[in-house]
């Protein structure tokens, strides 16, 4: 290993040196072709572009015969399909053939070293991989040269289960047989443990020389392809690194599930059970090894090595898609993207068809629903029609009746004005007679003051004249004196003054009750202050 | 035993085998083609290459409310309707179902930018507006088979007005889980990358992750055990058939394996009710029809948990369980439950009609 390094080593400075001198040479070539210097340019060609300069040339040779025939081919295919102008930039075969050269010139300088043959160093970038495969690594030579779903396709496809086809014939038992227990021999092999660190070693120091080399200046035309085509090769390695990996992971637990089943085999001997039938046999395998695998299977150390692997598998894919792409980009052939374009914007066209018909549907039962509503609106706008005539008819003899019931009202009210007006005539007739009563009343007493006066008058008189009387009554009575007191008696009742004291009562009283009725008419009249 | 008798039983063994290759060779070579799902059925919607089937009907009694079958897109539906003794369709025409399928087809590049909003709220709508639109009715009962049953538990989340009853089998509701190897390599898987380096992702990609679930037992003891039972022509058939279904994984549409790789998962965003399809968000809790969720005891694709746990996240109160003791394939052509599953599931629908 030590060996390997110091060539490494060694294989880097002579590289670096080579650099130099190329970029001196470089720089030379460049100014002579800057001005425009006659001669033969091949011989001012730096070292290590003269390969890359010579592909050129080649592929211009070539491509003169190569893409006339091309040419023909796509006239042929094409050219009554395509206007002529395209049919001109056809050249694919270009890129084709460009990286023909390129890879066949992109030598390892002094070689790569081979751990697994001493002195037969690789100078191919691919070459180390076939050694690998080729010599003592049969776990990686199963899964390389060993296709198991190829395999399980011959042997089993006689019986026309996975495609239809019918059976070829051959020895199948012992083919069975002798592919399965190879390939799970070689599974088992610890010999492979040590093959697959050394595969990834080598990857590793070969991905770190492949880096170095690609990263060296591109030149050229087809610089950007050139890039690509390197970062097809980095990510290759990528995939190798992480494929291995995973074979590694695959390898141990396979070295773990023989372990196992041996075990467990040895155990059943041991218990006076082994199985004798064959079939016994392959089911205590199965079981044994599944049980292992399935283990394995469902750690997440796996899920993520899976999940690497086949990252580092799509990536590679989907670089090798794109200079794929980039090389048939000039031909009429559909490019992958162009149909994912194409389908995307048919997706799309659908969907919005679909809207589109939904949308129309929903307008279709809208407008059902507005012919329905229009068709009522019809039907009550005539029934509105009818029941409106019917109400002008009634309003018309609500107007009338209304009219009648005005003028009757109106009559009724000159009738209410006229009986108001006779109320108020009697009213005031009635007022002015109790004016008058009053004033009569007043008059009345007025006049009754004046006879209460005279009879007071007269009462006094009375009195006087009484008295004068009484006083000459008592004269005559002192007079006769003698006479009896029942004529005497009788005398007096008969007198004048008698009498007259007789009727000044009797007046007095009459005038006291008088006036009393007079204070109560005068409150019965207009109020005034008559007191 | 001594060596002898061992020899003896070995060399007898050996003359079994051979005598059951020959007569299994004999077998394979008149076989002819292997035929499945030969049920009949009629062509009654179509876009595309998505189809919309409707199986005659075998019984005279036909339950009033027709049931739609949506099966996954990873395989065919063919397993539904594997042979005539082994037929989860036929038995449900014999209880007296409507039955109606969709078949997915198979995707192609063209497909690339197919979604699930296309394939839930677009085709599988259009399926029930049509079945709807054909009995005179507003709803239909919705069967979904594995990712099938997934998607239906979205549609009716979104449509819950459309579906009668619901029925999920061996479906994946929640991703939480580790119990498969699906769901822990997934969680790992690179799926953009995937997605954006295929565009439409190879069917047999997704067969070998399959095969790598049992990978000595379905790549060689499987085979092994062929050679024993090749002899009677009627099991080679039937093995025939399986190979035949097993092999048949179309291509998967790039952008609705990135959403369901990715959403459901890895993010499980499902029954956290962050589900999104077509800008509308799915809630589970909308679904409020009666739901019957079967899975399979010994499901190594879909682990039992994984799909019960729907139940809990439903917003109906009619829900109900059931499971047999098969694994993912088995539940539909096991013996186990050929004879009972069917009956179980028209009898629980017949109760809600």
């Amino acid at each position: 290993m030590q060996d390997f390094f110091k060539q490494q080593a060694e294989w880097l400075k002579t590289w670096q040196e080579q650099q130099q001198t190329l970029t001196k040479q470089y720089a030379a070539w460049g100014e002579g072709l800057a001005q425009g210097a006659p001669g033969d340019f091949s011989q001012q060609v730096p070292g290590n572009f003269e390969e890359l300069v010579k592909a050129q040339q080649e592929l211009f040779e070539q491509f003169t015969g190569f893409g006339q025939q091309m040419q023909q081919n796509l006239q042929q295919l094409w050219g009554d399909k395509l206007p002529e102008e395209l049919l001109r930039q056809f050249n694919f075969n270009l890129l084709q053939e460009f990286y023909k050269n390129w890879l066949g010139n992109m030598k390892f300088p002094g070689g790569l070293s081979n751990p697994f043959m001493p002195g037969q160093n690789w100078t191919d970038p691919s070459s180390f991989l076939n050694d690998f495969m080729k010599n003592e690594h049969p776990f990686f030579s199963t899964f390389s040269n060993f296709n198991m779903a190829d395999e399980v396709q011959k042997v089993f496809g006689m019986f026309g289960m996975l495609q239809g086809s019918k059976m070829p014939g051959g020895d199948l038992f012992s083919q069975l047989f002798t592919t399965y227990q190879g390939f799970f021999n070689q599974l088992a092999n610890t010999g492979t443990s040590k093959g697959f660190d050394k595969l990834l070693e080598t990857f590793n120091n070969w991905k770190d020389q492949s880096d170095k080399y690609l990263l060296a200046p591109q030149v050229g035309i087809n610089r950007e392809t050139a890039q690509d085509f390197s970062k097809i090769i980095s990510l290759s390695l990528a995939y190798f690194e992480s494929f291995a990996k995973m074979g590694k992971l695959i390898e141990e637990t396979a070295r773990k599930s023989g372990n196992r089943f041996q075990a467990k085999l040895v155990e059943r001997s041991l218990n006076n059970e082994p199985p004798i039938k064959f079939t016994d046999f392959c089911n205590l395998w199965t079981k044994e090894n599944e049980a292992v695998f399935l283990e394995v299977f469902g750690s997440e150390e796996f899920a993520n090595t899976q999940a690497d692997f086949a990252s580092a598998g799509l990536r590679l894919k989907m670089q090798i898609n794109k200079l794929v792409e980039q090389m048939i980009d000039q031909t009429p052939i559909a490019l992958k993207r162009d149909v994912d374009l194409a389908a995307g914007e048919i997706m799309q066209l659908k969907r919005d068809l679909r809207q589109s018909r939904k949308q129309q549907a929903v307008l279709a039962a809208e407008c059902r629903i507005a012919q329905d509503a229009a068709a009522a609106s019809e039907a009550r706008f005539v029934q509105m029609e009818a029941a409106l005539t019917k109400a002008q008819a009634l309003a018309e003899n609500a107007e009338k009746t209304t009219r009648e019931e005005v003028a009757a009202s109106e009559k009724r009210f000159k009738q209410i004005e006229a009986a108001l007006s006779k109320a108020q005539t009697l009213a005031e007739n009635a007022e002015k007679t109790a004016k008058e009563e009053v004033a009569a009343g007043d008059k009345r007493f007025k006049q009754m003051e004046t006879t209460l006066t005279k009879v007071q008058s007269l009462a006094e008189n009375a009195g006087k004249s009484a008295k004068d009387a009484v006083a000459r009554l008592s004269t005559s009575v002192e007079a006769v004196a003698a006479a009896p007191k029942k004529t005497a008696a009788t005398a007096i009742k008969k007198t004048p003054a008698a009498a007259a004291q007789k009727t000044t009562k009797t007046t007095a009283k009459k005038a006291s009750k008088t006036t009393a009725k007079k204070a109560s008419g005068t409150k019965k009249s207009s109020g005034s202050p008559t007191k | 035993m001594n060596y002898t008798q061992q020899f003896q039983e070995s060399m007898d063994e050996f003359k079994t085998f051979a005598e059951n290759l020959k007569k299994g060779v004999e077998n394979l070579a008149s076989s002819g083609e292997v035929k499945l799902a030969q049920t009949e059925k009629e062509l009654v919607y179509e876009d595309g290459k998505r189809k919309l089937y409707r199986y005659q009907a075998r019984s005279k009694k036909i339950c009033p409310v027709p049931m739609l079958i949506v099966y996954a897109m990873v395989n065919r539906y063919t397993m539904l309707d594997l042979q005539p003794d082994r037929s989860m369709i036929r038995n449900l025409l014999d209880q007296g179902q409507d039955v109606y399928l969709i078949d997915w087809g198979y995707a192609d590049r063209m497909d690339r930018h197919l979604t699930m909003d296309d394939l839930i709220n677009a085709f599988m709508d259009d399926c029930i507006n049509h079945i709807c639109e054909q009995h005179q009715i507003e709803s239909v009962n919705l069967l979904g088979v594995c990712q099938g049953g997934t998607f239906s538990a979205i549609y009716s989340a979104l449509h819950p007005e459309k579906v009668k009853n619901l029925i999920t089998m061996v479906a994946p509701i929640d991703f939480a889980t580790n119990d498969s190897l699906l769901y822990v390599w997934g969680k790992a898987m690179d799926v953009d990358l995937l997605i954006d380096a295929y565009g439409i992702v190879p069917g047999d990609l997704m067969n070998q992750s399959f095969q790598m679930l049992q990978p000595f037992t379905l790549t060689f003891q499987k085979y092994l055990n062929m050679v024993d039972t090749m002899a009677d022509s009627e099991t080679l058939a039937a093995f025939l058939r399986m190979e035949s279904w097993i092999f048949d994984s179309p291509d998967q549409p790039g952008e609705v394996l990135r959403q369901n790789a990715k959403d459901l998962f890895q993010e499980n965003k499902l029954v956290k009710g962050e589900f999104e399809i077509g800008g509308q968000r799915v809630d589970l809790q909308q679904i409020s029809m009666p739901v019957l969720c079967i899975y399979a005891d010994y499901d190594t694709l879909v682990p039992p948990v994984s799909s019960k746990k729907l139940l809990e996240y439903v917003g109906t109160k009619d829900k109900q369980e059931l499971s047999y003791p098969v694994g993912h394939v088995g539940m539909f052509v096991s013996g186990k439950t050929q004879s009972t599953l069917a009956p179980r599931i028209s009898e629980w629908l017949n109760q809600r009609i």
